[in-house]
């Protein structure tokens, strides 16, 4: 494979996978205070990225018409809202009188609620393809082309990604998710409000995944059907895994890795339609040779 | 072995004499609203489940492993089975003398439907080794992704037709009755022996507790194969029985929807029952075709056709059966003639099934995660 | 001096940078009523652990009747008859007394699966002595009343004697109990010495035992180990170790 090539894949698979990362950050944030999956992250990152469509296809803030940037910031921001108060919802209705269930009924129910809003959006917008009416110019950086759409969403999930380091590390409210998915009795002991910090998490990896979508759908035009989120939801789990359930760099690192090793396997004509296989394979290798991800901690379980 | 094979010939007479019965009723129109239609929508499609759902049960149920897979099984058993028809099995019957036609479709179906079950006995045990040490949300990821897995494998194969669909199949099951209902009642059959005998005992001591099971001598890893092998053998015969009465499979059938389906049935109808997953999978089939006769809604000024909510009803179903009725319609209890008329006989009180004690233990976890910034800071009090 | 039933030789389980139990070696011999004390996190449990295979041991061997059992899995070592019950009760808790005792009883069954599956004469065979077995057992231990109801609905005390059933119904030579007194009032752990006595007098298995209730310990034991971090700091009957000065020590307080 000639170098440019590879580059160039190497481009593509770091863009793809800081998107998985975006995502991933929610699951793995979820499973470290619930220790449950939230199934239905993917679907979020689909609302995302239909009401980008909404937003351009009906022409708000202007963004098409008067191809504003600042409108473009106001849909992504009021993607990410959307999707906050999805995510938010989701925790209330669905998750928060399963708080004490077993893990089985968690899980069957965090499926359900994906399958739920899959087959709502089928209904209220459609299976056809929808893609937003917005185009990039490419630009060239040392002999790769790169997308602008590209560029500013790697730029901005990287920034994103930052922002949610910043806010774990040195807010109050990362300290509170801190303890809390260490250990969960004794932070609500020592007063931290963990039903707050329970619903803080959702929606912050809610708004994640859904300035996810919007980016996803606003920059690299991908077409958004309903089942839009599945596999992306899918690959962004078994990034999560892959770094570390519960653990965020661990998350991106297992995001940008995933995306790296799908745009190789992409790139090479016999492997290319296993692509989307790629993530099953490393979830399976991931589960059977090293469970803790790469950056996690193997615990023993006490007998 | 006698008794087996008075049972079974008990059995097949019963289906035979139905089978006739129907085909006449069908199509001598003795019922208005019986047609071919609704004979396949309410009898056919609903025995076919039925045997999905009590064979994913003794996965999921009556063992304890969360399995998100069965449309993978379903797949390999109709993929396989028709293969081999369309591969070899026609060029057979084509030299076979017309009088023995019959008796060669026959002896031919019964050689695919079992390639169908073997093939997915065998992706059963594919499956079932590598997730021995995984547990709940893992192993439910893992499943899904064979599950899917399989269906893309196929939708790129072109030997099976890839994405326009394996289509040619010789329609062997003819009618249908006859080898569906038998097929769910050896499912049923087999289940039920299983679970009353002791061997019934190891399965449920592994969904129990898998630690103190094999602390208790029951082979943790044998049972749990054990029971992914069975389970993906009958929806493979499914599978092959599908093909050869439709006479064309496209991967659209065997999607993931396919497996949460039967997944809500097994859990609405009570993991661990059987009679919940036949009541419960005949149910569901039934109430969703009858969803389909009802008329066009307008909702907002946009057409809605009820069918459309299938699926959403479905996940409806999963998630508030799960907020409010965990354990399903039968919990862990059979629907037994002793039970039945217990009921009846007793008083208008509340009949007292014991609410289903949790299926996991809390040790069965992942392993715990990582705290959530990599360098695990303690907290700092504020 | 014959050949004991259980040796552990130089013993090692290292939980990466944990020591738990450190180059330990010990004896049991057919017949006996052992005792394995210890304070808190001495590696009591890990012992059983390793013993029964939940653990493979960073070093050193197992043999029982000369027979290693390192590498074994757990349900292989119950079948060559080493039986065991939990610090925490680990009942199948959905299931009656009766088929978690059956379970028990069920290491000893010669029918497939597949006979199982098709309901062949031989199995229903099998099915009713298992049965008849777990209620031998269940009426030993007197818990024929309670054998229709559900695990997790028993009282704690009938739950650890259900346990003790289960482990007796695999037929064992060698049971391990891992603190059976636990929770017990007086009256009831003076029962549970009697059961454990009559287990070894009427059944001849051979008992290894932990426990923190000294009365236990020192009521029916005839050899007792005592661990602290790990290693064995004393052997010997009770009355010495009672008074060992080392022992002492390591558990901060006087046995009762």
């Amino acid at each position: 494979m000639e170098l440019s090539t590879l580059a160039q894949q190497l481009v593509n698979g770091v863009q793809s996978g800081a998107i998985y990362a975006l995502i991933a950050v929610g699951y793995t944030m979820v499973y470290g205070i619930l220790r449950m999956i939230n199934f239905a992250h993917g679907e979020v990152y689909m609302v995302g990225a239909l009401v980008a469509w909404l937003g351009t296809s009906r022409d708000w803030y202007g963004v098409v018409s008067h191809s504003s940037t600042g409108g473009l910031v106001l849909l992504i921001a009021t993607a990410m809202l959307v999707c906050m108060t999805l995510g938010v919802l989701i925790e209330r209705l669905a998750y928060r009188p399963l708080r004490h269930a077993p893990r089985l009924i968690v899980l069957i129910t965090a499926i359900g609620v994906s399958f739920l809003l899959q087959n709502l959006a089928l209904i209220l917008f459609g299976a056809d393809p929808k893609t937003v009416p917005l185009t990039w110019r490419t630009v060239q950086l040392g002999g790769i082309s790169i997308s602008l759409g590209q560029l500013v969403l790697l730029i901005a999930s990287l920034s994103f990604m930052a922002g949610l380091q910043l806010l774990v590390k040195r807010t109050q409210f990362g300290r509170a998710m801190r303890a809390v998915s260490e250990d969960f009795q004794t932070a609500a002991l020592m007063g931290v409000p963990y039903d707050r910090v329970i619903v803080g998490t959702f929606a912050i990896g809610a708004a994640l995944a859904g300035a996810g979508g919007a980016m996803t759908a606003i920059f690299v035009g991908a077409p958004v059907t309903p089942t839009f989120g599945f596999m992306p939801g899918v690959k962004a789990f078994v990034s999560a895994v892959l770094g570390g359930i519960g653990n965020i760099p661990g998350a991106v690192l297992g995001g940008l890795l995933l995306g790296v090793i799908e745009a190789l396997v992409g790139g090479n004509p016999t492997l290319s339609p296993f692509r989307d296989a790629v993530a099953f394979c490393l979830l399976i290798a991931v589960l059977l040779f090293r469970p803790a991800g790469l950056l996690g901690r193997a615990v023993q379980e006490k007998v | 072995m006698v008794r087996q094979a008075l049972w079974c010939g008990v059995a097949i007479v019963i289906c035979w004499a139905l089978d006739r019965l129907l085909q006449a009723a069908v199509y001598g129109q003795w019922f208005g609203w019986l047609t071919d239609y609704t004979y396949r929508a309410f009898i056919l499609v609903p025995l076919l489940f039925i045997t999905l759902a009590v064979s994913l049960n003794l996965i999921n149920g009556i063992t304890g492993q969360f399995s998100l897979g069965h449309a993978g099984f379903f797949a390999v058993g109709a993929y396989l089975s028709a293969g081999f028809s369309v591969y070899f099995a026609s060029g057979w019957l084509a030299q076979v003398p017309p009088a023995w036609q019959g008796a060669a479709q026959f002896g031919l179906l019964l050689m695919a439907a079992l390639i169908g079950a073997g093939a997915a006995a065998l992706f059963g045990l594919i499956v079932g080794i590598p997730t021995l040490r995984l547990r709940g949300d893992y192993l439910a990821i893992a499943t899904l992704g064979f599950g899917e897995i399989v269906r893309v494998l196929f939708e790129n194969l072109d030997v099976f037709g890839a994405q326009r669909g394996f289509t040619g199949i010789p329609t062997w099951v003819g009618f249908g009755f006859f080898w569906y209902a038998l097929l769910a009642m050896g499912c049923i059959a087999v289940s039920r022996n299983l679970l009353k005998s002791t061997h019934g005992l190891a399965f449920l001591s592994v969904r129990e507790d898998e630690t103190a099971a094999e602390a208790m001598g029951v082979s943790t890893t044998y049972y749990k194969v054990a029971a992914f092998v069975i389970g993906a053998m009958f929806a493979g015969m499914a599978g092959a029985l599908l093909a050869h009465r439709e006479g064309s499979i496209y991967p659209v059938d065997f999607k993931l929807d396919i497996s949460i389906i039967v997944v809500t049935m097994v859990v609405l109808g009570g993991q661990g029952s059987i009679t919940g997953s036949v009541l419960a999978g005949a149910g569901l089939k039934m109430l969703e075709e009858l969803l389909r006769l009802l008329p066009v809604v307008t909702l907002f000024g946009r057409e809605f056709q009820p069918s459309d909510f299938r699926m959403l009803a479905f996940a409806l179903v999963l998630i508030l059966t799960m907020i409010f009725r965990p354990q399903g319609l039968l919990g862990h209890r059979e629907l037994s003639w002793a039970t039945l008329r217990r009921w009846l006989s007793r008083s208008p009180k509340r009949a007292s099934v014991p609410p289903a004690e949790t299926v996991w233990t809390a040790e069965a976890e992942l392993p715990p995660p990582t705290s959530i910034s990599s360098e695990g800071e303690q907290m700092k009090q504020p | 001096m014959k050949t004991p039933l259980l040796q552990l030789q130089q013993v090692t389980m290292r939980f990466g940078g944990l020591i738990a139990v450190r180059s330990l070696s010990l004896e049991v011999y057919s017949g006996e009523l052992v005792g394995l004390i210890g304070p808190n996190g001495a590696g009591k449990t890990t012992v059983f652990n390793v013993i029964t295979g939940i653990y493979r041991p960073t070093e050193g061997d197992i043999r029982f009747q000369g027979r290693s059992l390192v590498g074994l899995k757990p349900h292989q070592i119950t079948r060559l008859g080493i039986a065991r019950t939990f610090q925490n009760i680990r009942l199948f808790r959905g299931l009656t007394v009766l088929e978690n005792v059956r379970i028990g009883a069920f290491v000893r069954h010669r029918t497939r699966l597949w006979q199982a599956a098709l309901r062949f004469k031989a199995v229903e065979k099998e099915d009713s002595e298992l049965e008849a077995r777990a209620r031998h057992w269940l009426k030993v231990l007197e818990l024929s009343e309670v054998a229709d109801v559900r695990a997790s609905a028993l009282p704690y005390g009938l739950q650890r004697r259900v346990e003790i059933a289960r482990a007796l119904a695999t037929q064992p030579q060698l049971i391990l109990l891992d603190e059976p007194a636990a929770g017990m009032n007086p009256n009831e752990s003076e029962e549970l010495m009697h059961l454990i006595r009559r287990l070894r007098d009427e059944f001849g298995v051979t008992i290894l035992l932990i426990e923190h209730d000294m009365r236990v310990v020192m009521g029916i034991c005839e050899r007792v180990l005592v661990l602290d971090y790990g290693e064995l700091i004393a052997e010997g009957p009770p009355e010495a170790i009672r008074n060992d000065p080392r022992v002492i020590e390591a558990y901060l307080g006087e046995p009762v």
